[in-house]
């Protein structure tokens, strides 16, 4: 059944002219339906403050789009919704793209002023109602292409998974044929169509018509571009991309799959792809909304929504190096839970896809406001100490102790204290030496020491950040002093010190198990600041993997261990680090460097 | 055939008959749910007058304080109005200022408005005599255009006044026409 788009421009409650394409028998004003639509208009600007942009009534989705700015007249467009479950993005552009085209081409005709002015002769405007219905017509192929959008068809052409690939990629396609004026040619090529366009996710496709694989080259300055071809005389792509894993997924899913499943699949697509990239591990980045990114609190399990091009929808942004073709941002994102507020740091690429929650914290109102007043005033009180999740340095370590405190807020962190240790004790007399310090010198030392039975406790200072240890092992002490000043200078927004503590105490555990060169403390920067390397890593093209890895091992002894799963995404850097086949985590940074910084793989 | 557009709209307290009345009055019915939303129910009318055709877009504003608000903006563009009184309940006639005042702000200070009684037929002869006597001190003393009283149970004055309304409407649009196509010889 063919269905009609029809269009409404509607004053002051009065339709002044009407279109519909295809043609309707009864082309007779209705303004029964122009003024219910005024009305409803006027009511949702009224009650709600502002424009009605869109409505579904029944089977057809109304799109409403403003004349002038006075709320007096406005352009209403009916088409039928094909999904009826879920109203997609394609009725979406479709309707936004047509009534953009009757405005701007009725604006055009009749300057406002003379629209405004009208009289009520009723066929004013009638004149317009021809060209409306041209355009309408234009745009009502794209519907009827969506409609018999056939997938199961899409197995017809030679290499079609190539097809999706670019398609998915937005690459240009070109339809080379010989034979334009075949009918058949129309018809396959329409169909093809169709597919593009469901894939692309958008009406706008860059499909050009070609005679002859030389008219490429004419066509684009750019003689190294990408460009897919399929030739429509034999049905098959002729040149491509690599094909995705996920269209060869879908292009097996589809092969055995039931009609209803792939109507399930042209209905939900995104669901379909999410739920396939979510059980395949792989993913094409660039598809990804960059307009918000929902993630589930790691506190409440709330989706939380945050859009990395809105700056009022998170809290502070710390931008990382360019990591295997990601960049890489920390996100701080705060939302509401009761009386609390719970602050999510997350991990996210250029596309604002998520791939790591880092850190989730709760902060109560009061603590919230007290973030940004600067120094409050030490309080005498116990400190609150906090046990690190894993014990991890080893009972026999070259770092029998070690604490990190807050002199401000009272808390300990316990990176490693020993049975016969009291931490707390320790905290306050590492506070009484402190004080002792600035009562004798006009600006208090950042590092200093001091004996407690048979050892000797290292201090460093800052502000409110207070690094305590005894390290037995002088190469690991001189390692760490160059580091603790980073550590401690670092500006540490509201609760982020949380997490570095953690990874503080990582650090310490590499610097006591791993081969460290006494100058080089890149690497325990890295483990506590750099946020990807908790990140997996998600590559466009993950069939280069094999070969890259057998290429570097021949360079980089470690390569063989963690490449492979680490580019398959199965494991992180701080996993790597953390095995027993990194021996040396600056040989593992540098290997990854060199992938990184040369784009072998992005 | 010449062929013109008017937005009628149509107030007056709540219960006085003003849907009964347009019911007498018209065919093609548009009534759903839409009144109860929005406040406002439509109807449609052609009405021809010696080869030129009125199309009538009848407003019918709820009487209901609750849709009060929004309906000066649906007053916009109206070329003309009929507010509703009941001569049963002399009452309603205190709300006839406050629609009054509505239609000359948001349509137009010089719209041509209309007073209708109704339920006519309801009253005994001093009790219709007292009703219009009233009616016509507000007619005179506000403006009207013109008083009727109606029933829509005997139909009196039913047709006549849409007739009334249509035959100055047209007549309006005639003047204007001539105007327009004076200015357009004369440049």
């Amino acid at each position: 059944m063919i269905m009609s788009f029809k269009s409404l421009c509607i004053y002051e409650g009065l339709g002044i002219w009407q279109a519909a394409y295809p043609p309707l028998d009864d082309q007779e004003m209705t303004q029964l339906t122009s003024g219910m639509l005024s009305a409803i208009a006027l009511f949702a600007k009224h009650t709600e403050g502002q424009n009605i942009k869109n409505m579904i009534i029944g089977d057809n989705d109304w799109t409403f789009a403003e004349i002038g700015d006075n709320d007096r007249g406005f352009l209403v467009l009916q088409i039928p919704v094909i999904n009826k479950n879920i109203p997609g993005q394609f009725e979406s552009e479709l309707s936004t793209v047509i009534t953009m085209t009757l405005r701007d081409e009725f604006t055009r005709r009749y300057p406002l002023a003379l629209f405004q002015r009208r009289f009520e002769e009723g066929t004013m405007f009638s004149d317009f109602e021809p060209i409306a219905e041209e355009i309408l017509r234009t745009y009502h192929a794209y519907h009827e292409r969506r409609q018999s959008l056939d997938l199961k068809w899409l197995l017809d052409i030679k290499d079609c998974e190539k097809l999706i690939t670019a398609a998915m990629d937005k690459q240009s396609i070109y339809f080379l044929t010989e034979r334009s004026f075949d009918p058949n040619i129309h018809e396959i090529a329409n169909r093809i169509l169709a597919i593009i366009e469901f894939f692309y996710n958008t009406i706008k496709v860059n499909v050009n018509f070609i005679d002859d694989l030389q008219d490429i080259k004419a066509s684009t300055n750019d003689p190294q571009a990408k460009s897919t071809v399929v030739n429509l005389v034999t049905s098959s792509v002729i040149q491509g991309p690599q094909p995705s894993i996920f269209a060869k997924k879908l292009v097996d899913y589809i092969t055995s799959a039931s009609d209803e499943k792939i109507k399930d699949i042209i209905e939900n697509f995104e669901g379909f792809r999410r739920e396939v990239v979510n059980n395949f591990d792989f993913t094409h980045l660039d598809e990804y909304s960059s307009k918000g990114t929902n993630f589930e609190c790691g506190l409440c399990n709330q989706t939380v929504r945050f859009d990395i091009g809105n700056e009022a929808s998170f809290i502070t942004k710390t931008t990382h190096d360019r990591f295997f073709g990601m960049e890489l941002s920390t996100y701080r994102v705060a939302h509401f839970a009761g009386q609390e507020i719970h602050v999510n740091e997350v991990l996210a690429d250029q596309n604002g896809v998520v791939t790591k929650i880092v850190n989730s914290y709760t902060l109560n109102m009061q603590e919230y406001m007290s973030l940004s007043q600067e120094h409050q005033e030490s309080q005498q009180q116990d400190f609150h100490v906090v046990t690190g999740q894993e014990e991890l340095l080893k009972k026999d370590s070259k770092i029998k102790l070690f604490l990190l405190f807050n002199k401000v807020n009272h808390w300990i962190y316990e990176i490693s204290c020993p049975n016969n240790f009291k931490c707390e004790e320790i905290a306050k007399l590492v506070q009484a030496k402190l004080r002792e310090q600035e009562l004798v010198m006009k600006v208090p030392s950042p590092y200093f020491s001091f004996d407690l039975g048979n050892d000797t406790v290292h201090v460093w200072v800052s502000s409110d950040l207070i690094l305590c240890g005894i390290i037995e092992d002088k190469k690991i002490f001189n390692i760490f002093n160059n580091f603790a000043k980073i550590f401690l200078d670092h500006s540490y927004y509201g609760e982020e010190i949380f997490e570095r503590r953690e990874r503080l105490g990582i650090a310490l555990k590499c610097l006591e198990s791993k081969e460290f060169s006494p100058r080089e403390i890149g690497a325990l920067v890295r483990i506590v600041f750099d946020d990807t390397i908790i990140s997996p890593i998600r590559l466009k093209y993950a069939n280069v993997t094999p070969q890259l890895t057998t290429r570097l091992e021949s360079e980089f002894p470690i390569a063989k261990s963690v490449l492979r799963p680490f580019l398959a995404g199965k494991m992180t850097i701080l996993d790597a680090i953390m095995t027993e086949n990194v021996p040396k985590v600056d040989e593992l940074f540098e290997l990854l460097d060199f992938i990184n910084r040369r784009e072998l793989i992005s | 055939m010449q062929t013109y557009v008017y937005k009628i709209v149509i107030g007056g307290a709540g219960g006085v008959g003003k849907t009964t009345l347009l019911c007498r009055y018209l065919t093609g019915i548009f009534k759903t749910d839409t009144a109860m939303t929005i406040g406002v129910t439509f109807f449609n009318k052609d009405v021809n007058r010696s080869g030129t055709c009125a199309k009538l877009a009848i407003w019918d504003l709820g009487g209901q304080d609750r849709f009060r608000m929004v309906q000066p903006q649906y007053v916009n563009g109206a070329k003309a109005a009929i507010i509703f009184f009941d001569m049963a309940r002399l009452q309603t006639i205190m709300q006839i200022e406050e629609w009054l005042t509505m239609f000359r702000t948001s349509a137009n200070p010089s719209i041509p408005v209309f007073l209708c009684g109704t339920k006519q037929d309801l009253l005994p002869p001093d009790a219709i005599k007292r009703a219009n006597e009233e009616a016509m001190e507000i007619v005179a003393s506000r403006g009207f255009t013109q008083y009727y009283q109606t029933s829509a149970k005997t139909g009196l004055n039913v047709e006549a006044v849409f007739d009334h309304v249509v035959d100055l409407l047209l007549a309006q649009s005639s003047v204007q026409m001539e105007a327009r196509s004076n200015i357009a010889n004369s440049s």
